[in-house]
């Protein structure tokens, strides 16, 4: 018998019990739209994430010292020197103030920061410009601002305030809005505000140190290395106590992002898993039923000629496509599962937002899944099938 | 050219808990090519049992079965099987059609367990079909839509349609009404003409009228007459195994 009989065979006697056929697959839609659903959000995470760190963010390094002596400007000399790995090391503190317009008054987290910051965090301005390194040489009075605070402080996402003043910290000084941030309600950017970290040291908080440094290491740089030799440099050559400053990467934080990511999917498998073989069984029970119930056909078939194995692949077929049957729904149903979760996730917590992601390695991991289901529970029947006597099972009622 | 069969004393003894039964003790006899043959017995005489030995469907505990001159007793399942797939055409009482394909799907079927190229299956079905008498319009129609001695006509086209040495019919009329098993005996009878090999099971004499010659059967073994004469085997002793004396104690062979 050819594969195509085979096929044409097995698609007439599977049509001819839809609904069966259908409620037999549901264990196997169930347990590959759970596996499919989780892994297309974990990967709409990831590439959130991702794509929320930008291009550089994989190349960055993070040092916070919270000793008593924090960086300042004289470290970061030292270390630039010291690292040309470093492409840029920019040093950002931050401080609280109110911002009023004559009729509204906010209280607002102010990031002091160069004209480096905006590249090395990914910030990006919607309309107006970021801070300069002339803002930052003659320490002017700008803010850049996101959206959110644009809301706070006129009342509307989409008041146009650019070149507007406003009146910042105790002593009311006039202030520049002329930049605004990108992103909408969901991003972590929507109440950011920056001004030059100058300005920030001389007229807000009057501190001269750092409460973060970004270094954003060169291309090709072996970056977990670059910021273990950093800590090392830190603490043996510019005095920092070894338990009060941290050195990290970016990349360390993916790969522990990825490790949590990894072992929570191995566990949604291993419970999927267990779905799949229930619904293996179901596939099982309903081949073995229908086996009997065609005890007859079997008998007639091999009356006409069929071998043994025609009627063992006759079946197996059938189980094998049952499966693949349920994995494609169950690839289509999980991932509109997974969209339905990422919109729920979107509504409970503002600020995510992503679309789920699925690999092609994950799909065709799912059809190679159900096809092994088929083989495995299908076999038991079609043996049973193909051992039967014809002249019994020509007398079968 | 070899006789499509010759029985020589075929014993079949099925084991049971209850102990060993005989269906047959010692049946010999020969069909020739194009003949038409009726056996006929009462139920429990041992003729479904022949049937299946003569249909390659099952091996005789003892005696020798030559189909088409060759002794099928050392055919492997496989090997049967492909003699049944080209040699054998089955026609049975209760037609046996698959009720959701169509006439010419189902016609098709055996042809699927052969070598028949794709492109000659449906022009060779249509072919069985018209021998039978069949009007082309029901060819698309399911088999469960037509009537008993349509399914029957499409169940003779099945056996057909390999171009087998040998018809077996089992009791074919038995599920029909007389009209209708008349005109299913009527296409026996066509395909007599043409020289088919035929042999025909039932426990009917109207029926077995129809064929060339009757035989008889009767608690496992074969007659020449309705009531006695038992019928003398056809062939050289040495042609054949001795068989035993005690069939119940003898080797037995599944």
């Amino acid at each position: 018998m050819s594969l195509r009989d085979l096929l044409q065979e097995t698609w007439s006697s599977l049509s001819s019990n839809k609904a069966r056929s259908f409620l037999t697959i549901l264990g196997i839609v169930i347990g590959i739209a759970s596996v499919i659903a989780m892994t297309s959000l974990i990967g709409g995470m990831q590439n959130m994430l991702m794509g929320e760190l930008g291009l550089f963010q994989a190349r960055m390094v993070q040092m916070y010292a919270f000793g008593a002596e924090p960086l300042d400007q004289d470290d970061l000399d030292v270390l630039a020197l010291q690292f040309p790995e470093y492409e840029i090391l920019t040093g950002v503190s931050s401080g609280s103030v109110e911002i009023s317009t004559p009729s509204k008054t906010t209280g607002a987290q102010v990031v002091g920061a160069d004209e480096n910051y905006a590249t090395v965090t990914n910030l990006k301005i919607e309309a107006g410009r970021t801070i300069t390194a002339d803002d930052q040489r003659r320490a002017t009075k700008v803010l850049v601002i996101g959206r959110g605070v644009v809301l706070d402080l006129y009342g509307s996402e989409d008041y146009d305030c650019l070149g507007l003043t406003v009146r910042v910290g105790p002593n009311r000084e006039s202030y520049t809005i002329v930049g605004i941030i990108e992103g909408g309600g969901t991003t972590m950017n929507f109440r950011a505000t920056v001004m030059p970290i100058s300005t920030l040291q001389l007229r807000v908080t009057g501190v001269t140190t750092f409460d973060q440094v970004y270094g954003l290491a060169r291309e090709g740089v072996d970056i977990p290395a670059l910021a273990a030799s950093t800590q090392v440099f830190l603490v043996e050559h510019l005095g920092f106590k070894e338990d009060e400053v941290v050195v990290y990467s970016m990349q360390e934080i993916l790969d522990q992002v990825n490790v949590i990511m990894g072992a929570f999917s191995l566990m949604l498998t291993a419970i999927a898993s267990i779905s799949l073989f229930v619904g293996g069984i179901g596939i099982m029970n309903m081949m073995l039923t229908t086996v009997t119930e065609r005890t007859r056909e079997i008998g007639l078939r091999k009356s006409l000629g069929a071998h043994t194995t025609d009627i063992t692949r006759q079946f197996l077929a059938e189980s094998i496509a049952l499966c693949l049957i349920g994995g494609l729904f169950g690839i289509i149903f999980g991932y509109l599962m997974a969209m339905v979760l990422a919109w729920i996730v979107s509504l409970v917590q503002p600020g995510v937002s992503f679309m789920p992601a699925l690999g092609f390695n994950a799909i065709a991991i799912a059809v190679g899944v159900c096809a092994l289901i088929g083989i495995v529970f299908g076999f038991y029947p079609a043996r049973r099938a193909a051992k039967m006597d014809p002249v019994e099972s020509l007398r079968y009622q | 050219m070899p006789n499509v069969i010759e029985a020589h004393d075929l014993h079949r003894i099925y084991q049971t808990k209850a102990g060993n039964t005989q269906a047959l003790r010692g049946v010999s006899f020969t069909v020739e090519q194009g003949e038409f043959l009726a056996i006929m017995g009462p139920s429990g005489s041992g003729k479904s049992t022949l049937m299946n030995i003569l249909g390659c469907l099952d091996k005789p505990t003892n005696g020798a079965y030559l189909f088409e001159g060759m002794d099928i007793a050392n055919y492997t399942d496989d090997q049967l099987a492909d003699l049944r797939a080209t040699r054998i055409g089955f026609v049975f009482q209760s037609f046996n059609l698959l009720p959701r394909a169509t006439i010419l799907r189902n016609v098709i079927l055996p042809l699927l367990y052969t070598l028949c190229p794709r492109n000659e299956r449906v022009k060779r079905a249509r072919a069985a079909l018209k021998s039978v008498g069949l009007e082309e319009r029901f060819y698309e129609h399911r088999s469960n839509e037509i009537s008993g001695g349509q399914m029957q006509r499409v169940a003779i086209a099945r056996a057909l349609v390999n171009n087998p040495a040998l018809i077996l019919a089992d009791e074919p009329t038995g599920n029909l009404d007389t009209a209708t098993g008349e005109m299913v005996l009527q296409t026996f009878a066509t395909l007599r003409e043409q020289g088919r090999t035929i042999v025909l099971i039932t426990h009917e004499p109207d029926i077995a009228a129809h064929a060339d010659r009757t035989l008889y059967i009767r608690d496992g073994l074969m007659y020449l007459t309705p009531k006695g004469s038992q019928l003398t085997p056809r062939f050289n002793a040495s042609d054949v195994q001795q068989a035993p004396a005690e069939p119940a104690r003898a080797e037995v062979r599944r």
